[in-house]
C-alpha cells in the first residue's frame, strides 16, 4: 500500500510538470502565407502556363510575399517612399501624412501606451511589458531594455529613446500585414479578395480591394481612395455590415492597416489589368508590371484632389425643407429617388425589382459577384457610410461605386441643366433623414 | 435467482444486449468517448487563448487547412459550442445515468435487471442516435453549431446570425431533442426500478448513497428534461416555419430580415428559462449521482459508517427540490428585473446550505477512520476538496452584484469545471477503480491508479484555479482572442501557463488508459468483495452473470455497518450471508 | 501514501492563499474601480472573499488533518458511529447563519444596480445600439432630445459625463450582446426586441474598455468599445463641438 511510485511514473509526472511550467515562454509560428492568382488570371493565361509561372514570380517581385511585402517599383518620384511608411509617417524623405495627421498618431499613441509611458517615467523598466501582439515594436523595446540592462545606456537616455519609440512607432508594411493577417485575413482574405475563410456567411460580402472600388468614401467618383477615407472605414467600422470599428487598434495600427489596403488593392489591380492586357494581346512587355504599378498608384495620388464639398451651409432641417425633399425624393427628372427607394423609403421601389423566372420579385441588379443589390431601407436609419448629414450628402452627390445609385451631382435634366443643386440635396438629405426620426421640434 | 437464460453469441452479447450490466457499459464506452473528443476539443480551444491566429503542429494542416490552418472565429466558437455540448449532454450525465445508473442500481438495490430491460436498449441506441446527429453537425455548411451550448436565441434559430446557425444548429437541435427522448427513458427506468424492484427487506433509509443520487437525478431529469425537450421543439419550429417564438419583430441579422409568417412578440429570454429551467439541474443531475459514489467510497475505504445518514438523504432531496427553483441565477445579467433578481439570489443561497452539509458529513464520515488510500479513494479525496473550492466560488456568483461582475467570465468557467471536472470526473475515476472489479473481475492497478490521481488533482488545478484570477480581471468567456483587449494583457502568461496544464493534464490521462488495458488483459482476478463492502453488488459474482445474484438475497440492516460494533469482522453485508 | 495525501491538500492551499494574495500585485486583479456601484461591488466581492477564505482553510485543515491521522497503519477498528444530530444542527445552523448575512449584505448594492426606483429621473443620456460586432452610440443634438434627426452619433466610443448619475437605454438590432464595462463593475444584456434601461456613475474621467460580454456570432471576441468620462465642462463643450462638426459642409476634408 505504501510503496514508492515506479521511477518511470515519478520522471512522467516531473518532466509534465516542469513542461508547464517552464514552456511558458514558447512561442509558435504564424503560418505560411502565399498570394495565389485569381481564377480570372488563370483563365486569361490558359493556355500559357509559362508565361504564367513567369507573371506570378513578376507579381512576387513588385509585391513582395504576404509576409514581407513591397513595392519593387518605386525608389522615388512619389515624393515619399511607400515602402517605408514610418518614414513617410515621420515627415522625413517627404513624408506622405501631413503634420496633422502625425501630431494625431503620436497624441493616440500617448494614449494608447500610457502605461508604458508612465512605467518608462517613473523608472518601472521591468513593468514595460509589449504584448506579442506587436512583435516589432516588442523587438525595438526589449532591444533598448537589454542595452540598459547591460550597463551600455543610462536611464535618461533610455527614457527618452523608450518614449520615442512608443509616442514616435509607426509599423512597417511587415508589421501591418502581420496585423492584417490576424483582424482582417477571416474576412477580406490573404489577397483582399474578400474571400477569407469567414466571408462566405456575411452579408454584404466584405470588400474585394482588387477592383480599386470603394464604397464610402468623401470623394467625386471615379476615385480610388484616400487614406482619410480607409482609416474613417477602419475607425468607425460600416454601420448595417459585419465590418466593425477598429478604433481600439492604435490610430498608427490603423494608417498601417490602410497601407497595406492600398497594396493589395494595387497588386490585385495590376494582376487583373495585365491579366487582360496578356487575353488580348498574347504577351507581356518586360517592365509591364512596374509601368502598370505607377499607372494604378497614381489614380491612388490624384484623389486628393476629388474630395466633395457642399456649395452651400446645411439648412436647418424645416418642415418646408423637408418637405422639399420630399418633392425631389418622388420627382422622376429631378432626385428620382423613390424609384429605387420606394414611396415610402422602404427600399422597395419598382425599379430595383423584377419579375424572377420563377414569376416571383427578384432583385433587378446584380453586383460584380452576382449577389443582389438591394436599395437601403431608409426607414431603419442604418447609414453605411456615417450619419452626418455631409456623409449623406456625398452618397446622394456621387452615387455609391459598384452599385446603381447614382451621382445626382452630375446628373442632367432632359433639358440639359444640372438636374439637382446643393440646396435640393441637402434638402434630400433631411427627407432621408426624417424617414428614420422624427424631425426635432422648433 | 433468475430464470432467464443467458444470451449467448457476440452480437446479442455485447451489441443487442437488454442486460442492465451490457447497456451499462455500452453507455461506459460511449460516453467515454465523448468525453475523449470533448477534451480534444478544449485541447485545440486553449492553444488558440495561449497563442492566437497561429498554426497547431499537425493539427493546423490536417483540420484547419481550408481556413488559412488557424482557427478561424467560425471555427473557435463550433470549438467551444461543441465542447460543451459534448461534455455535458453527450459525457457526463451519461456516464452517470447511463453508465453508472445502468450497471449499479439493479445491484445496488437487489434486483436481477431494469424494470423495462427492452426500453433501457432502447434508450442506448435512441442515444447512439443522438451521438450521430451531433457528430453529423461538424460535416454541413456553416459547420457545426456556433451558439454555445445555452444555443440562445436569436443567434442560435436565425440562420443568418452565425456560420453554424445553418444546418449545424438543427443537427444540434435535433441530437438535443433525441438525447432528451433518451434520458427520459432512461430516467423513467431507473425511478420504477429503484420504486419497484428493491430486494425484500430494502426499506428506503437502506438504501446505498448511491442509489439515493440516482434516484434523485434521475427523478429531477423526469420532472424538467420535458421542459428542454419542448423548448428544443419551439426553437426548430422556429427555424423550420418561423414561428418566432424566441424572435421579436423588427430584427435585421447580417441583412435579412427575418420571416416570421405573422408571429410578433416572441422574446429570446424565453428560451433562457426553457433552457436554465433543465440545464441548471442539469448541474446537480451531473453532481447528486458523484456524491452518492464518493459517499460509498469514503465510507468502505475509511471503515466507518457514512456519517449522518439521513441528513446526506435529505441533503440530496433538498437539493434536487431546490435545483428546480434557482434556474434565474443564470439570468441576473439578462435583464431578469430587481425583485425576480432578489428571489434567485435567495434560492441560490439556500442551496449551498445542504451542499456545505454534506461536505462536513464526509470529512466526519474519514474522521477518526482507518483509511486505506486505495486509488478510488484518493479520487474520492480530490473530489471533495475540489468540490469545496467550486462550491465556495459559487458564494461570489450567487452575490447578484458580484455576479454582475463575474458572469460570463472566467471566473464562471473556473467555479463550474471544478464541479463538473473536479468534481464529477474524478469521482466517476474513484467509481471506475471501485467498481471496475465487480465489472470485469478483474482489478485496475493501484499504483498505477493513485499516480494517475495525484498527477489528474496536480494538473487540474493548475489549469482550473488560475481561471479565478483571470475572470476577476474581467476576462470573458467565448472569447476566441483575449489580446482584443489592453485590460487582458497582462493575463497572457497566466493564459499560456493554463495551456500548458491543460497539455499535462490531457496527457497524463495516458495513465488511465494504460491502466485500463493492462487490467483487460492482466489485472488482478478478485472474488466477490474485493474491499470489505457491504452493499448487495459485493455479494454478486464478479462480474455478475445474466440476472445479477446468484443466491436469494434477505437485505438485514443498512448500507454502513462498518467498524467495531458490527459483528466478527469491521464490515456486515447488508444481505444475510449465504444460501 | 498518507503524507503525499494530506501533504497535496495542505499544499494546494498554500497555494490558493498565495495565489489570491499576489494576484493584485501581478495584475490579475480588478480593474482600478471608476464607478460609485463599482466600490460597494468590490467591497462585497471582499468581504465574501474574507468568508471564503475562512471556510476553505477551516475544510481543507479538516480534510488534511482526518487523512493524514486517519491513514496510518493501525490494527484496531474504526468506531462505529451512525452520526450525531447536535453536531448536524450546529453547523447547518453555522452555515444558515453566513448565508443569511450574505443574502442581507447584498441586498442595498442590488438596489442601487436595479431598482428601478433608483433609476435616475429624466430621459436618457445616451442610447447604445449594439450590432453584429459593433458599438454605436447615439447622443441627443442641438434640441436637447434623443432619437430625433439631429441626433449626434459615435462608433465604438461612448462619451459621457463624470460625476453625475447617467442612464443609458440599449437596443440590439440582432442577436443577444452584453455591454460589459470591467472598470464600472457594470454588465447588462442587450436583447433584441428591448429597450433596457442602465444607470450608474462614474466617478472620475478617463478612458475605459467596453466589452461584449454575450456570445453574439463569430465577431463575438473583437466587439470592443470604450467609455470616454469627460468633465461636466468638457462634457458640454464635447456636445457642442459635435454638435458644429456635424453641419460641416466637408472642407476639412480637403488638404
Amino acid at each position: 500500500m505504501n510503496r514508492a511510485p515506479p521511477p518511470l511514473i515519478r520522471l512522467c509526472l516531473g518532466s509534465a510538470l516542469l513542461s508547464a511550467l517552464g514552456a511558458c515562454g514558447f512561442e509558435p509560428e504564424p503560418p505560411p502565407r502565399t498570394y495565389a492568382l485569381t481564377q480570372a488570371t488563370r483563365d486569361a493565361f490558359a493556355d500559357d502556363a509559362e508565361a504564367l509561372a513567369h507573371f506570378d514570380e513578376g507579381l512576387l517581385d513588385a509585391f513582395g510575399p504576404p509576409a514581407a511585402p513591397r513595392y519593387a517599383a518605386f525608389g522615388d518620384g512619389l515624393g515619399f517612399d511607400p515602402n517605408h511608411p514610418g518614414l513617410a509617417a515621420a515627415g522625413e524623405a517627404g513624408g506622405e501624412l501631413d503634420a496633422d495627421a502625425i501630431a494625431a498618431v503620436r497624441a493616440d499613441s500617448r494614449a494608447h501606451f500610457e502605461r508604458e509611458l508612465n512605467a518608462l517615467t517613473s523608472g518601472d523598466f521591468d513593468d514595460v511589458d509589449v504584448p506579442a501582439r506587436r512583435p516589432g515594436l516588442r523587438a525595438a523595446w526589449r532591444a533598448l531594455f537589454d542595452e540598459h540592462a547591460a550597463g551600455r545606456m543610462d536611464d535618461a537616455t533610455l527614457r527618452a529613446r523608450g518614449t520615442e519609440l512608443f509616442e514616435g512607432w509607426y509599423p512597417t508594411l511587415a508589421e501591418s500585414s502581420e496585423v492584417y493577417r490576424v483582424e482582417c485575413l477571416h474576412c477580406h482574405g490573404v489577397e483582399g479578395g474578400g474571400d477569407g475563410p469567414s466571408s462566405r456567411f456575411l452579408e454584404p460580402r466584405p470588400r474585394d480591394f482588387r477592383h480599386g472600388v470603394f464604397k464610402y468614401t468623401a470623394l467625386a467618383q471615379p476615385a480610388r481612395p484616400r487614406r482619410a477615407d480607409l482609416l474613417r472605414t477602419l475607425t468607425e467600422g460600416l454601420n448595417g455590415t459585419a465590418m466593425p470599428s477598429f478604433a481600439r487598434l492604435p490610430l498608427a495600427e490603423r494608417h498601417g492597416l490602410a497601407d497595406v489596403v492600398r497594396l493589395l488593392s494595387i497588386r490585385g489591380e495590376v494582376e487583373r489589368r495585365l491579366a487582360a492586357t496578356f487575353a488580348d494581346e498574347g504577351e507581356l512587355e518586360d517592365d509591364a508590371i512596374a509601368t502598370e504599378t505607377a499607372d494604378v498608384f497614381e489614380k491612388w495620388t490624384e484623389s486628393r484632389d476629388k474630395v466633395v464639398v457642399a456649395e452651400t451651409e446645411v439648412p436647418e432641417a424645416t418642415s418646408a425643407v423637408i418637405a422639399r425633399g420630399n418633392a425631389l425624393f418622388h420627382d422622376s427628372t429631378k432626385g428620382n429617388c423613390s424609384s429605387c427607394h420606394g414611396d415610402k423609403g422602404a427600399g422597395d421601389g419598382p425599379a430595383a425589382w423584377k419579375i424572377g423566372a420563377d414569376g416571383k420579385r427578384a432583385p433587378a441588379y446584380l453586383d460584380a459577384w452576382d449577389r443582389p443589390i438591394l436599395p437601403r431601407d431608409l426607414r431603419l436609419g442604418i447609414y453605411r457610410g456615417g450619419s452626418r448629414p455631409i456623409d449623406i450628402y456625398r452618397r446622394i452627390w456621387s452615387g455609391i461605386p459598384g452599385t446603381p445609385m447614382p451621382a445626382l451631382g452630375t446628373a442632367k435634366s432632359p433639358d440639359g441643366s444640372q438636374a439637382v443643386g446643393s440646396d435640393d440635396v441637402w434638402a434630400l438629405v433631411h427627407y432621408v433623414r426624417s424617414l428614420a426620426a422624427p424631425a426635432p421640434e422648433r | 435467482m433468475s430464470s432467464t437464460q443467458a444470451p449467448r453469441g457476440f452480437l446479442r452479447t455485447w451489441i443487442f444486449s437488454v442486460d442492465h450490466k451490457v447497456i451499462g457499459i455500452q453507455y461506459l464506452v460511449a460516453s467515454a468517448s465523448m468525453l475523449f473528443f470533448g477534451g480534444l476539443l478544449a485541447m485545440a480551444m486553449r492553444w488558440q487563448l495561449a497563442w492566437p491566429w497561429t498554426e497547431m503542429p499537425i493539427v493546423g494542416q490536417l483540420v484547419f487547412g481550408d481556413v488559412g490552418r488557424v482557427i478561424s472565429p467560425a471555427a473557435y466558437t463550433a470549438l467551444f459550442t461543441m465542447h460543451g455540448t459534448a461534455m455535458v449532454f453527450f459525457a457526463i450525465l451519461p456516464l452517470l445515468t447511463g453508465a453508472f445508473g445502468n450497471y449499479l442500481v439493479p445491484l445496488l438495490v437487489g434486483a436481477p435487471d431494469m424494470a423495462f430491460p427492452r426500453l433501457n436498449a432502447a434508450s442506448f441506441w435512441i442515444f447512439v442516435a443522438a451521438m450521430g446527429l451531433f457528430f453529423a453537425g461538424f460535416f454541413v455548411e456553416g459547420g457545426a453549431a456556433n451558439a454555445g451550448w445555452t444555443s440562445y436565441p436569436p443567434l442560435a434559430t436565425l440562420p443568418s446570425a452565425a456560420p453554424g446557425s445553418g444546418a449545424g444548429q438543427t443537427l444540434w437541435l435535433l441530437s438535443i431533442v433525441v438525447l432528451g427522448v433518451s434520458s427520459i427513458l432512461n430516467a423513467l427506468n431507473t425511478v420504477v426500478t429503484v420504486v419497484k424492484m428493491r430486494a425484500p427487506g430494502m426499506t428506503w433509509m437502506r438504501l446505498p448513497l448511491t442509489v439515493w443520487g440516482l434516484f434523485v437525478a434521475a427523478s429531477l431529469q423526469l420532472a424538467a428534461l420535458p421542459v428542454l425537450t419542448a423548448g428544443g421543439v419551439l426553437q426548430l419550429a422556429d427555424r423550420w416555419i418561423g414561428t418566432g417564438f424566441y424572435t421579436p419583430a423588427g430584427l435585421l441579422v447580417n441583412s435579412v430580415a427575418p420571416d416570421l409568417v405573422g408571429a410578433t412578440g416572441g422574446s429570446p429570454l424565453l428560451w433562457q428559462h426553457l433552457f436554465w429551467f433543465y440545464s441548471h439541474p442539469a448541474v446537480y443531475v451531473m453532481v447528486l449521482p458523484a456524491m452518492g459514489f464518493v459517499s460509498d467510497i469514503l465510507s468502505v475505504n475509511a471503515r466507518k459508517p457514512v456519517f449522518g445518514y439521513k441528513p446526506m438523504v435529505w441533503a440530496i432531496v433538498s437539493i434536487a427540490g431546490l435545483g428546480l427553483l434557482v434556474w434565474g441565477h443564470h439570468m441576473f445579467t439578462s435583464g431578469l428585473g430587481f425583485e425576480m433578481g432578489r428571489a434567485f439570489m435567495l434560492s441560490t443561497l439556500l442551496i449551498a446550505l445542504p451542499s456545505a452539509v454534506k461536505t462536513f458529513n464526509w470529512i466526519a464520515t474519514i474522521w477518526g477512520g482507518r483509511i486505506r488510500l486505495t486509488a478510488s479513494m484518493c479520487f474520492a479525496l480530490g473530489f471533495v476538496a475540489l468540490f469545496v473550492i467550486g462550491g465556495l466560488s459559487g458564494l461570489w456568483l450567487a452575490a447578484t452584484p458580484v455576479d454582475v461582475y463575474l458572469h460570463d467570465t472566467y471566473l464562471v468557467v473556473a467555479h463550474f469545471h471544478y464541479i463538473v471536472f473536479g468534481g464529477t470526473v474524478l469521482a466517476v475515476f474513484g467509481a471506475l477503480h471501485h467498481w471496475w472489479p465487480k465489472m470485469t473481475g478483474r482489478a485496475l492497478n493501484e499504483t498505477l491508479g493513485r499516480w494517475h490521481c495525484v498527477g489528474t488533482f496536480v494538473a487540474l488545478n493548475c489549469v482550473f484555479l488560475p481561471m479565478h484570477q483571470l475572470g476577476i480581471a474581467g476576462m470573458i468567456r467565448r472569447t476566441a482572442d483575449p489580446s482584443v483587449y489592453q485590460l487582458y494583457e497582462r493575463l497572457a502568461p497566466l493564459n499560456r501557463f493554463v495551456t500548458w496544464s491543460a497539455f499535462a493534464l490531457a496527457a497524463w490521462q495516458v495513465l488511465f488508459v494504460v491502466n485500463v488495458l493492462w487490467s483487460l488483459r492482466a489485472g488482478l482476478r478478485v472474488g466477490r468483495n474485493p474491499w470489505s463492502a457491504t452493499t448487495l453488488e459485493w455479494d454478486a459474482p464478479s462480474p455478475p452473470g445474466h440476472g445479477n445474484f446468484d443466491r436469494d438475497l434477505v437485505i438485514v440492516c443498512g448500507p454502513y455497518e462498518y467498524g467495531d460494533a458490527v459483528g466478527e469482522h469491521d464490515f456486515r453485508p447488508q444481505a444475510r450471508p449465504g444460501v | 501514501m498518507r503524507h503525499l495525501a494530506a501533504g497535496i491538500v495542505v499544499i494546494l492551499t498554500a497555494v490558493v492563499v498565495v495565489l489570491f494574495a499576489v494576484s493584485p500585485r501581478m495584475g490579475w486583479w480588478f480593474p482600478p474601480a471608476a464607478s460609485t456601484i463599482a466600490h460597494s461591488i468590490d467591497a462585497l466581492f471582499d468581504w465574501i472573499t474574507v468568508v471564503i477564505a475562512i471556510g476553505f482553510v477551516l475544510v481543507m485543515g479538516l480534510l488534511a488533518w482526518a487523512v493524514w491521522r486517519g491513514a496510518r497503519a493501525r490494527a484496531d477498528r474504526a468506531r462505529t458511529s451512525h452520526g450525531h444530530l447536535g453536531l448536524e444542527i450546529g453547523w447547518s445552523a453555522a452555515i444558515a447563519a453566513v448565508l443569511v448575512a450574505i443574502a442581507l449584505g447584498q441586498l442595498p448594492t442590488w438596489a442601487a444596480l436595479r431598482d428601478p426606483a433608483a433609476m435616475p429621473k429624466g430621459g436618457a443620456t445616451a442610447m447604445v445600439d449594439a450590432h453584429q460586432w459593433a458599438w454605436r452610440f447615439q447622443y441627443a443634438g442641438a434640441d436637447g432630445v434623443l432619437g430625433t434627426v439631429d441626433d449626434l452619433e459615435t462608433a465604438s466610443e461612448l462619451v459621457l459625463p463624470a460625476g453625475e448619475p447617467v442612464l443609458l437605454t440599449l437596443r440590439s438590432r440582432d442577436v443577444i450582446h452584453s455591454f460589459f464595462v470591467p472598470a464600472l463593475r457594470l454588465k447588462q444584456d442587450v436583447v433584441p426586441g428591448r429597450a433596457t434601461p442602465l444607470w450608474f456613475t462614474i466617478e472620475r474621467p478617463g478612458t475605459y474598455e467596453l466589452v461584449c460580454a454575450e456570445l453574439c456570432g463569430l465577431g463575438h471576441y473583437a466587439m470592443a468599445g470604450r467609455v470616454r468620462a469627460l468633465s461636466r465642462a468638457d462634457y458640454d463643450a464635447w456636445i457642442a463641438a459635435r454638435v458644429q462638426a456635424r453641419l460641416t459642409r466637408g472642407t476639412e476634408d480637403v488638404r
